[in-house]
């Protein structure tokens, strides 16, 4: 069997696991670029100052923006992760390669589908497309698509770890890496599967072949994609934590049990917090949307402050084994801040928290909610998730895998040292100046927040527009720095050192 | 399976002082700039 023993780790890496791993990382990496690219004509399109698209565009820009940068650079991403965490974590091989390539395929046509169809003015829906805002049908076919090949990669770690089981890679639990992409893997099948329910009578009705599509049933079903969409997401950048500190440092949690439950948590839980985009619909009574709110959504927060706990405190452990050990602080001043995949992961951990985290309690709790939404605050709330937390975590996490499975070095490794903290600024002032603007209710996704023309007038808080900009300068910043990620990575993986076998 | 602190040793030991001491200090630096963000609301929104 083609395996290799990575000189880093130990590990043994199968050789069609590392390929479809490799593949798997640059084609979101060239996702992220694109989304980066639509992120940087919308951001400063929102920018009072600068206002710089016509709406026609605007609206085409930011319907692309969410789908590259919000599903395929992380989805791609997190099928890399599936494959690093249930074949090279566990040194064992891969089962049906060509499953995995299958996959891969299918997630690339139908991402090339929705870009094509979209560029061309065909499906200027926004990422929630809600009915009866009509796309053309290649776009929902490309939505599908993409969905049954992510079903295809994320149904491969299932058919990985049953096989490494009966080969004996482990022997009671996965290792906690893998267990977190196995929650991950969980909530993903029941995401893709809403996502085919709605999907799929929705091309239906867009090319004629059903009449008519309820748009409160559309809302419904559409938010068990939409937003456990994102649950995939924390569930694998939590496990990405785990593993950077493990890693980096030879972390190990403290209390490993604990930490395995509050995976479990997620996978019955997190999934609620999908209903704070329905609370000011009918379709829910009151009772269930406080219970859903003000309880149930707090068991899937208490899972994250578990992990928002339990990493920092690996790292503190494994650095004080290494001797930093005076006073309360020494670990933190002595921790590795130079390599970027820890300065990313210990960043991704406090902003998910502090920017992402408690805003999101904020804005899913129903009384605030009906307060905030639809305001520019929840996009802020979504940067500080997805941005600061997911994304900046992949970018930490891919460090890793530059020597670890492209056998590369990084390339510019000054550049890359500072690239984590610059993204870190940049998207962070994105998020606050968001948050800010619509906490004095600046809409999200209007192109004209002024609007001319309307019936009746409205002036917001004159500070709107130094929040504002401070987004608009924040853009700037965090796509510089992504630039620079994305040519670290990208030049690395083509042109690195080799580092020995 | 076995943690690797879950023994007598290590059960009722502080591991991670500096990540309680952290986790406080965040704690109180994001309440205090919830309660004036808070307060800054309520100035901008009052209505007489």
């Amino acid at each position: 069997m083609e395996f290799r023993t990575c000189s880093f780790t130990g590990l043994k890496i199968h050789k069609p696991a590392e390929d479809l791993i490799k593949w798997n990382v640059i084609t979101a990496v060239l996702f992220l670029t694109l989304g980066g690219l639509m992120g940087l004509l919308i951001g400063i399109t929102r920018w009072p100052s600068v206002h710089y698209l016509d709406p026609t565009y605007y609206y085409r820009y930011l319907t692309l923006h969410g789908f590259d940068a919000l599903l395929v650079w992380i989805i791609f991403f997190e099928v890399a992760l599936v494959h690093f965490t249930s074949a090279v974590l566990l040194n064992t091989r891969t089962v049906i390669p060509s499953a995995g390539w299958i996959a891969y395929s299918l997630m690339l046509i139908g991402a090339i589908f929705v870009n094509i169809t979209t560029f061309a003015g065909k499906a200027d829906v926004l990422f929630t497309s809600y009915v009866p805002l009509k796309a053309s049908g290649v776009y929902y076919t490309g939505v599908i698509i993409f969905a049954v090949g992510a079903l295809t990669a994320f149904g491969h770690f299932f058919a990985n770890i049953i096989q490494a089981k009966r080969d004996g890679a482990y022997k009671h639990s996965l290792p906690l890496g893998s267990f977190g992409m196995a929650a991950a893997s969980i909530i993903a099948v029941v995401t893709l599967a809403h996502g085919a329910v709605i999907m799929i009578p929705t091309l239906l009705w867009s090319i004629g072949l059903i009449k008519y599509l309820d748009p409160g049933t559309y809302r419904l079903i559409f938010w068990g994609l939409g937003h456990p969409s994102q649950q995939i997401n924390v569930c694998a950048m939590v496990a990405a934590w785990y593993m950077v500190s493990a890693f980096v440092l030879g972390g190990k949690p403290v209390n490993e049990k604990l930490s395995r439950t509050a995976f479990v948590l997620y996978i019955f839980f997190i999934n609620v917090a999908s209903e704070h985009h329905l609370l000011v619909d009918p379709i829910f009574s009151n009772w269930h949307k406080i219970i859903n709110t003000s309880y149930v959504m707090h068991l899937a927060v208490f899972a994250s402050m578990v992990h928002a706990f339990a990493i920092p405190a690996s790292m503190e452990v494994a650095l004080r084994e290494k001797g930093y050990t005076n006073g309360l602080f020494e670990w933190l001043k002595k921790a590795p801040w130079g390599n970027p995949a820890f300065s990313g992961t210990f960043l991704s951990i406090i902003g998910f928290g502090f920017l992402g985290g408690t805003t999101g309690v904020i804005a899913g709790t129903e009384q605030f909610n009906i307060i905030r939404h639809n305001t520019f605050f929840i996009t802020g709330h979504f940067h500080g998730t997805v941005v600061v937390g997911t994304t900046l975590a992949f970018m930490a996490f891919s460090y890793l895998l530059m020597p670890y499975i492209f056998k590369r070095e990084l390339i510019m490794p000054r550049l890359a040292s500072v690239q984590p903290y610059l993204y870190f600024i940049g998207v962070s002032m994105v998020s606050i100046g968001m948050m800010a603007a619509g906490a004095l209710g600046v809409p999200r996704r209007h192109w004209d927040i002024t609007f001319s023309g309307a019936p009746f007038s409205f002036t917001f808080d004159p500070s709107v527009d130094m929040f504002l900009s401070i987004m608009g300068l924040g853009t700037l910043l965090a796509v510089f720095a992504g630039v620079i990620y994305v040519v670290v990575i990208i030049g690395s993986a083509l042109f690195g050192r080799r580092v020995a076998p | 399976m076995a943690d690797k602190y879950d023994d007598e040793e290590h059960r009722n030991k502080i591991e991670a002082p500096g990540t309680l001491a952290l986790s406080l200090i965040f704690l109180v630096v994001f309440m205090v700039l919830w309660f004036l963000h808070f307060k800054w609301l309520v100035e901008v929104w009052w209505v007489e």
